[in-house]
C-alpha cells in the first residue's frame, strides 16, 4: 500500500488509489464463480487400503475389490435456485481382475448436505463436522 | 347581549359548582383512561378466551406521558424489571444449542431426505465440462438464477452482513462479461474420461490401465515416491487435468448456436456464426505448448469417433505474449474522410459491460503468479498486469472473458486473510487462516 496523508484518498500527482480491503483488486468483477467444482475440498485417504491376504498364506488374493470414502468434494452453480452449495462424499472401488491384472478405480458421489451461499465457501472445519454428524 | 352575558355567567357558576378544571393541556386521567379502555379486552393463553376485566399485574401505572424526564409514581421502576424480564424470556426461547446454532444459523446447513431429490455432482471430465458450459452460456443470456445474496444485502443493517453478489446491477445483463469458474482437484476427473474415450474407442467392458488407476505411489520404478516427488507427480496431473478440461469447455463453448438461447436469423447462417472462435490461454508457453500437444491427442480421438470439427475453433495462447486474435475484434467503421471510427454510444456500451458472445470467447486458464509447475516453482513477473489488460481489451471489444480457477498470490494479505473477511475459506484456491498459520 502506498504511503499517503490521512486526508487522501489518492496519491496526488499519479492518482493512483490503495487498494480497498484484502479482496485482490483484479478478482473483484469475477467473484463469485459462476460454477465451481472442488474434487478434495478433503482428502480422507491419499492411497486405497490394502487388500486383505489370505489365511493360509500372506499372499494376496488375485481377485478383489474394495471400496472406501476416498475424499470431500463441493460443487456450487448459478443454475440451482438458491445457489447452494452441495457437499457430497466419494466412494471410491478399487479392484483388481485375474484376467488383466489390471487395477482400475471407480467413483461415486453421495451427497450428504448443502450450505448456504450467504457464509461462503464451506470451510474445512464445518465440512468435517457434517460428515461427523452424517456418519 | 344581555342575554349572552347571563348565559356566560351561568357556565362559569355550573363550573365552580362541579369543580371542573379548563386549561389547554391535556389532563393526566384523560390519557390514563384512554390506555385502560384500549387495553381491555386480553387474550388469555391458559384459556384461550377474551376477557374484558384485567387482571392486577396488567394494571399500567399512572404516568405523566407530557412529562417523561422523571417518573411521576413509584410504579415505573417495577414497570421496567417488568419488561427486562420479558426481553430476557424471549432470547432464552431464540437461543438454539451451540451446534445446532452453527449448522443452522451460520451455515445453513440442509439434508435432503428423499433420495431422488438430492442433487448429483458432476463426476467425469466432460459432464463437469457440460455443468460449466451451461452455467456460463445461460449467465451470459441472463438466464441464471438470481443470487439470494441481493435480498439480503438489501435487509442487511450493517456494512458488514453484506455479501458480493454478481450481476445484480442495472442494467439486466451488467458485468455478464467478466465470468469466473473455480475447478480444483481436477485430476480425479481423469480416470472416467480415460475410460469413457476407450470404450468409446473399442466397445470393451473390461477396466482399462488409464489415468486414474494410476498409482502415484508406486509409480517411480516400483519404489514408493518421497513426499516431494509425490507433491510433484501431483501437480503435474492435476495441470493436464485442468488443460484438458479446459479444451473440452472451449469446444462446448465453440460450437453454436446454444440450444435456448440463441436464434439463427437468416443473414446468420453461415459457417462462421456455427462455430465460434475461443481464445484459450495459458500462464506461460510451456503450458501453452503442452495444451497444443493435448488438442492434438483430443483431436485425433475426435476423428476416431467422427466428430472431426469438434476442435477446430480454439487457438491456444500465452498470457503476456500473444494478443486477441484480429479476427475475434470487430474492425472499426469508416466515417466519411475515411478514418476509422468508433461506434457513436460506444463509450457507455462499456461501461455498461455489453458483450456479444456471438464474436467469440476469451478463456484464461489458471492464471497465477506463482508457477509451481516449474522445477524449482518460481515467481512469474507481471501475470497481474498482463490479465487485467488482456481483460480491459476484451472489454473493448465486446468479447466475454472468462477465468478458470485463478491462483494469484494478491490473494493473500499481510494476516494470511485473504477474501472478504466474511469468509473462513477463499472461494479460489479454498486456502483458510487455520492452514496458513500451519
Amino acid at each position: 500500500m502506498r504511503s499517503q496523508k490521512k486526508y487522501l484518498n489518492n496519491i496526488f500527482v499519479f492518482l493512483s488509489q490503495p487498494p480497498k480491503g484484502p479482496t485482490p483488486w483484479i478478482l473483484r468483477d469475477f467473484i463469485p464463480p459462476v460454477f465451481s467444482w472442488i474434487g478434495n475440498t478433503i482428502e480422507l485417504s491419499k492411497r486405497p487400503p490394502s487388500p486383505p491376504t489370505l489365511h493360509d498364506s500372506n499372499r494376496q488374493p488375485e481377485e478383489f475389490e474394495i471400496s472406501y470414502i476416498s475424499r470431500v468434494a463441493i460443487t456450487q452453480t448459478v443454475m440451482n435456485q438458491g445457489h447452494p452449495w452441495n457437499i457430497f462424499v466419494v466412494e471410491s472401488v478399487y479392484s483388481t481382475t485375474s484376467e488383466s491384472g489390471l487395477k482400475s478405480k471407480e467413483n461415486n458421489y453421495h451427497f450428504i448436505a448443502s450450505t448456504r451461499p450467504n457464509a461462503g465457501r464451506p470451510s474445512r472445519q464445518i465440512i468435517l463436522d457434517i460428515l461427523s454428524e452424517w456418519a | 347581549m344581555n342575554r349572552i352575558l347571563s348565559l356566560h355567567a351561568f357556565i362559569l357558576l355550573l363550573a365552580s359548582k362541579l369543580d371542573f378544571t379548563l386549561s389547554f393541556g391535556v389532563h393526566p386521567s384523560f390519557c390514563q383512561n384512554r390506555i385502560k379502555s384500549s387495553n381491555k379486552k386480553k387474550f388469555n393463553l391458559k384459556t384461550a378466551s377474551t376477557s374484558d376485566e384485567q387482571s392486577p399485574e396488567d394494571q399500567i401505572p399512572d404516568i405523566n406521558f407530557l412529562d417523561n424526564s422523571r417518573p411521576d409514581t413509584e410504579q415505573r421502576p417495577s414497570r421496567i424489571q417488568k419488561r427486562n424480564g420479558l426481553q430476557k424470556k424471549q432470547i432464552e426461547k431464540t437461543t438454539f444449542p451451540p451446534v445446532e446454532n452453527k449448522f443452522n444459523q451460520e451455515w445453513g446447513v440442509e439434508t435432503i431426505d428423499d433420495p431422488s431429490q438430492r442433487p448429483m455432482c458432476p463426476n467425469s471430465l466432460e459432464e463437469v465440462a457440460d455443468a460449466a458450459f451451461y452455467a456460463i452460456s445461460s449467465t451470459l443470456y441472463c438466464q441464471q438464477n438470481l443470487d439470494p445474496n441481493i435480498v439480503s444485502n438489501a435487509m442487511a443493517v450493517s456494512v458488514t452482513d453484506k455479501r458480493p453478489v454478481g450481476f445484480a446491477y442495472w442494467p439486466a445483463g451488467r458485468d455478464v462479461g467478466r465470468l469466473g469458474i473455480e475447478i480444483d482437484g481436477a485430476r480425479h476427473l481423469l480416470t472416467d474420461h480415460s475410460r469413457n474415450m476407450n470404450q468409446h474407442k473399442t466397445n470393451d467392458s473390461t477396466p482399462q490401465r488409464d489415468l486414474g488407476s494410476y498409482d502415484i505411489a508406486n509409480s517411480i520404478s516400483g519404489r514408493m515416491a518421497t513426499p516431494r516427488e509425490y507433491e510433484q507427480q501431483t501437480i503435474a496431473l492435476e495441470g493436464r487435468a485442468l488443460r484438458r478440461l479446459s479444451l473440452v469447455l472451449a469446444s462446448q463453448l465453440s460450437q453454436g448456436p446454444w440450444s435456448g438461447l440463441e436464434d439463427m436469423d437468416d443473414s446468420e447462417k453461415d459457417a462462421k456464426f456455427k462455430s465460434r472462435p475461443v481464445a484459450l490461454f495459458f500462464n506461460t508457453i510451456r503450458q501453452a505448448l503442452l495444451a497444443s500437444k493435448e488438442l492434438q491427442l483430443l483431436q485425433k480421438i475426435a476423428k476416431l469417433q467422427k466428430r472431426e470439427n469438434q476442435y477446430d475453433n480454439i487457438r491456444i495462447l500465452c498470457l503476456g505474449q500473444d494478443e486477441i486474435p484480429k479476427d475475434m475484434i470487430k474492425e472499426l467503421g469508416l466515417d466519411t474522410n475515411g478514418k476509422r471510427r468508433r461506434k457513436w454510444g460506444g463509450s457507455k456500451e462499456l461501461s455498461e459491460g455489453v458483450v456479444n458472445p456471438k464474436n467469440g470467447l476469451i478463456l484464461i486458464v489458471q492464471p497465477t503468479d506463482f508457477n509451481n509447475e516449474a522445477n524449482p516453482a518460481s515467481p512469474v513477473i507481471g501475470t497481474v498486469q498482463q490479465l487485467q489488460t488482456l481483460v480491459a481489451k476484451a472489454s473493448i471489444a465486446h468479447l466475454p472473458s472468462v477465468v478458470i480457477a485463478p491462483r494469484l498470490t494478491e490473494q493473500f494479505d499481510g494476516n494470511g486473510i485473504e477474501q472478504s473477511g466474511y469468509q473462513k475459506s477463499s472461494t479460489y484456491g479454498g486456502l483458510e487462516v487455520s492452514s496458513m498459520r500451519i
